[in-house]
């Protein structure tokens, strides 16, 4: 997967720090599609875009979710939140491994970390779309200069 | 004295624990972000913690340098870790060994350092593990 989003970032002409930070915010997000998402087939469903806008980039990752994925969606939707309430992503990411270090091993498997840390190491605004039904959508927006 | 040798293998990654001349390493290398790692590496930590506590080992290394990436749940498991040993009242002390040129990985380590004050000792060094691999600066 890193090394197909390298070619991408390659043909892109993104400098190495930019490219960096779009396998790091890849990673992040396609993990949590595996993990959260429904795959009823056993097979992942996801649908994953890198493009370029301008002076920005844009992550979009997309899969289905089920009743199931009801916590982590809400876990998703608090975890952004706080990142527009906050101009410190660094400071919710500390504080996220805090509840790690405090909390128990069930609870400390499911933070939310990636998504804070897609905003604190790579720099990206996050967003979640989960206005369709059984759909979830999540957008990481990052400034190439950022 | 040293940790019971164990082995890891995931679907890109390889975690080898003691043996050999370097009875009380960790050395990961490879990809660690599957969906599952977390579980996993939690695990193994308990194990290496409680080999650890149960050999009266003074210090136990982690070799991160060759992981080209890892998801949070690499972090997460080594927090525990250092919950573990606050909570076991241990007298080992964690050295984790980082290459700092991988970027993900210095901001990590300043991360992590908040939870291990007294028993944690972050290193760097290069990619290609030395002989000796607690031998890097901190």
């Amino acid at each position: 997967m890193r090394r197909a989003v390298a070619q991408v970032t390659d043909a892109l002409g993104c400098p190495p720090d930019v490219a960096e930070a779009l396998a790091m915010a890849t990673a992040e997000l396609l993990e949590n599609a595996m993990k959260y998402g429904a795959h009823p087939s056993g097979q992942p469903s996801i649908d994953y875009e890198l493009r370029r806008e301008g002076d920005r980039f844009v992550i979009t990752v997309t899969n289905p979710v089920s009743a199931e994925s009801a916590l982590h969606l809400s876990r998703l939707h608090d975890r952004i939140a706080r990142l527009r309430a906050s101009d410190d992503a660094g400071a919710l990411y500390a504080e996220l491994l805090a509840d790690v270090y405090s909390g128990d091993a069930a609870e400390a498997a499911s933070t939310g970390l990636g998504i804070v840390r897609i905003a604190f190491e790579g720099g990206f605004a996050v967003e979640c779309d989960d206005g369709t039904p059984g759909v979830v959508r999540v957008i990481a927006r990052r400034e190439v200069g950022a | 004295m040293s940790l019971s040798q164990k082995r890891l293998q995931t679907r890109a990654a390889l975690i080898t624990v003691g043996g050999g001349n370097r009875g009380n390493v960790v050395h990961a290398r490879g990809t660690l972000n599957e969906p599952d790692i977390e579980t996993r590496l939690m695990h193994l930590f308990e194990e290496v913690h409680s080999g650890a506590v149960r050999t009266g080992l003074a210090e136990v290394v982690v070799d991160i340098r060759e992981v080209e990436y890892a998801g949070t749940g690499l972090w997460k498991a080594l927090v525990r870790w250092l919950r573990l040993m606050n909570d076991a009242k241990t007298h080992y002390r964690l050295v984790v060994i980082g290459d700092k040129t991988r970027n993900w990985q210095e901001i990590g380590m300043s991360m992590l350092r908040a939870f291990g004050v007294n028993r944690l000792v972050v290193s760097w060094g290069s990619s290609a593990p030395p002989s000796n691999p607690a031998s890097g600066s901190s």
